[in-house]
C-alpha cells in the first residue's frame, strides 16, 4: 500500500516535471536573441569612475555647472545634489505644497528646476539659486515632458476617441508662459498603433531637433521644434513590424498579452549623438557579455547613421536602468547604485 | 481524531486558496490573459490556459468538497501544486521581470515569495496524503 501511494506521488511529480518541461522546450524564444545584424563594437569607451550607493527610485534630473541632480520617485520634491565624482553636496525638497504629485519628474537646466506634473497636470519652475519661490503654468495632462528651451516643453501624451474606441500617441508643444498649445501631433490612431507607436522623445540642443525612438520597432523620427517631421532613420536591426498582442483589460484601458518585445528600451542624446540602449543581441555579441551588461548604440542625429556600440556592465548583478550624458561623463542608474563613467567625447 | 482534524484543516485551505485563485482569475479574465500573455512559456497559449487553470482549480476544490473524492483531490492539489512550483523555477530562470499572474492578495507576492508560499502548499499536500493514507490504513486494519 505504502509503495503504490509512493508510486503515485513519484509519478504525479514526474507527470509535473514534463509538462512543465514541454513548456519551457516550447517557450517564445526571446527576441534578444533572433536578431541579425553586427555591432561595431568600441571596447572601453566608457570607464567606471565613480559609485554612489542610493536606495531605488532615483532618477537623473539634470545637471548645471559641476553639479548633478537627482530625483526621487518616492518623493516626487526631493532632489539630491552631487558634484561631478558623485558626493553628495545636499539634499533638499522644493517649497510645492501640491499633493497630486504622483509620476512627476524634476528635471533641472541650466538655472531652473522644472517640476513636470502631468497628473495635475502643471508645470512648477523655480530657480536654481532661489528654491523659495516656485511659479505654476496650467498645461494639458501629460504622461511626459521634454524641455525643449526655457519656457516651451514638448508634451507627450495619451489622447482617446471615446467615439471610434481607439487610443492616440500626441506629441504637443506647451510652454510655461501661456497655456496656449500647438504644433499637434498624432503618432497612432488606433489600439494597435497606439503600443506600437510608443516611444521616447528626446531633444538635441546643438541640432534643435528633436528625436522619437520607437519601443518595440526600429523606426526614429526627426523632428523640429514645431514637430514637423523633417526624416526618419531606422535602429541596426530589421524589426519593422512589432509583435504585439493588445488586450482591453477594462473599458478604454489596454494591456500587452505578449512577451518582452521592446526593441529599443530606452535613449539619450549626447551632443550630436543619440544613445539608445538596445534590447536586441547581434551576431557578434558575445551572449555571456550581453546578458550581464547594456548595450548602448550610437547613432549620428543629423545623418541617423549607426557609428558604433559600447556595454554598460551590470552592478552588482542589477541591469542598468537610466543614463545621461553630460559632457565626457556618462550618469548611469542602477536599482541600488548612480554610477559615474567617463567616455571618450571625441566620438 | 488529531490526524483527521489536520487532514480536514489542510484540505479546507486548499479549497479556500483554489476557489479564491479561481475566482480572482475569472473576475479579472482579461488581466489575467494579460499577464500570461507576458510568460514566455504561455504566450502562444494565454486564452485558453487563462479558461483551463481557473476550471482545473474549480474541479479540484469540488474533489475536496466531496468526501468520497477527498484523497483523489488532494492528489491533484498535490500535482498542480508541484507543477506551479516548477513553473515559478522556470520563470525565475527566464527573468524576474515578469508580472505574477496571479489575482488577488496573491499578487502581491513577489517570484521568489510565491515560490516559498507554493513550496509550503506542495509540502502540506504530500502531509496530507501520508495522513489520509495511515487515517485509510487504521480503518482497514480495525476492520
Amino acid at each position: 500500500m505504502k509503495q503504490k501511494t509512493t508510486l503515485i506521488i513519484l509519478a504525479i511529480c514526474g507527470l509535473s516535471f514534463a509538462v512543465v518541461m514541454i513548456l519551457f522546450a516550447m517557450a517564445e524564444k526571446p527576441i534578444s536573441y533572433r536578431q541579425h545584424f553586427t555591432r561595431n563594437h568600441h571596447l572601453g569607451y566608457a570607464t567606471l569612475e565613480n559609485v554612489l550607493a542610493v536606495s531605488k527610485g532615483h532618477y537623473i534630473a539634470g545637471a548645471t555647472d559641476g553639479r548633478y541632480y537627482f530625483g526621487n520617485e518616492n518623493d516626487p520634491l526631493e532632489l539630491t545634489v552631487t558634484d561631478t565624482q558623485l558626493n553628495v553636496i545636499e539634499v533638499f525638497r522644493l517649497p510645492i505644497g501640491e499633493s497630486q504629485l504622483e509620476d512627476s519628474r524634476i528635471e533641472v537646466d541650466s538655472s531652473t528646476i522644472y517640476l513636470k506634473a502631468g497628473q495635475l497636470p502643471a508645470i512648477f519652475t523655480c530657480s536654481v539659486n532661489n528654491r523659495l519661490k516656485c511659479t505654476l503654468q496650467p498645461v494639458p495632462y501629460f504622461l511626459r515632458a521634454v524641455l525643449v528651451s526655457g519656457t516651451t516643453f514638448v508634451l507627450q501624451a495619451r489622447g482617446n476617441d471615446s467615439e471610434a474606441g481607439t487610443a492616440n500617441n500626441l506629441l504637443f508643444v506647451a510652454s510655461t508662459r501661456s497655456a496656449v498649445v500647438g504644433g499637434v501631433i498624432k503618432l497612432s490612431n488606433d489600439v494597435d498603433g497606439y503600443f506600437a507607436s510608443q516611444g521616447e522623445l528626446r531633444y538635441c540642443k546643438d541640432l534643435h531637433r528633436l528625436v522619437y525612438t520607437h519601443y518595440y520597432h526600429n523606426r526614429l523620427i526627426a523632428m523640429d521644434t514645431s514637430l514637423i517631421i523633417l526624416y526618419e532613420g531606422r535602429t541596426l536591426d530589421s524589426i519593422t513590424i512589432p509583435a504585439l498582442k493588445p488586450i482591453e483589460v477594462e473599458e478604454g484601458y489596454y494591456s500587452l498579452a505578449s512577451a518582452s518585445v521592446a526593441v529599443n528600451l530606452s535613449s539619450q542624446i549626447s551632443g550630436t549623438n543619440l544613445i539608445i540602449h538596445s534590447n536586441l543581441m547581434a551576431l557578434n555579441d558575445d551572449q555571456v557579455m550581453f546578458d550581464q551588461s547594456a548595450v548602448l548604440d550610437v547613432y549620428d542625429i543629423g545623418t541617423m547613421q549607426y557609428k558604433f556600440s559600447f556595454n554598460l556592465p551590470d552592478y552588482n548583478s542589477r541591469k542598468m536602468e537610466t543614463f545621461r550624458v553630460f559632457s565626457n561623463r556618462l550618469v548611469a542608474i542602477y536599482p541600488d547604485a548612480i554610477l559615474g563613467y567617463s567616455i571618450e567625447h571625441s566620438q | 481524531m488529531q490526524r483527521k482534524i489536520a487532514v480536514e484543516i489542510i484540505c479546507f485551505l486548499f479549497i479556500v486558496l483554489f476557489l479564491y485563485a479561481a475566482g480572482t482569475k475569472l473576475t479579472e479574465y482579461t488581466r489575467f490573459i494579460a499577464q500570461i500573455g507576458k510568460s514566455p512559456l504561455l504566450t502562444n497559449y494565454a486564452e485558453y490556459v487563462a479558461w483551463i487553470i481557473p476550471s482545473i482549480e474549480i474541479m479540484i476544490a469540488v474533489l475536496l468538497i466531496v468526501p468520497r473524492t477527498k484523497l483523489i483531490g488532494m492528489y491533484a492539489s498535490f500535482g498542480i501544486m508541484v507543477m506551479f512550483t516548477l513553473y515559478i523555477a522556470a520563470i525565475l530562470s527566464i527573468s524576474t521581470e515578469l508580472p505574477c499572474s496571479c489575482g488577488g492578495v496573491l499578487s502581491m507576492l513577489g517570484w521568489k515569495q510565491h515560490l516559498v508560499f507554493n513550496i509550503c502548499f506542495t509540502l502540506l499536500g504530500l502531509t496530507c496524503i501520508i495522513l489520509m493514507k495511515k487515517q485509510e490504513n487504521m480503518v482497514n486494519t480495525s476492520v
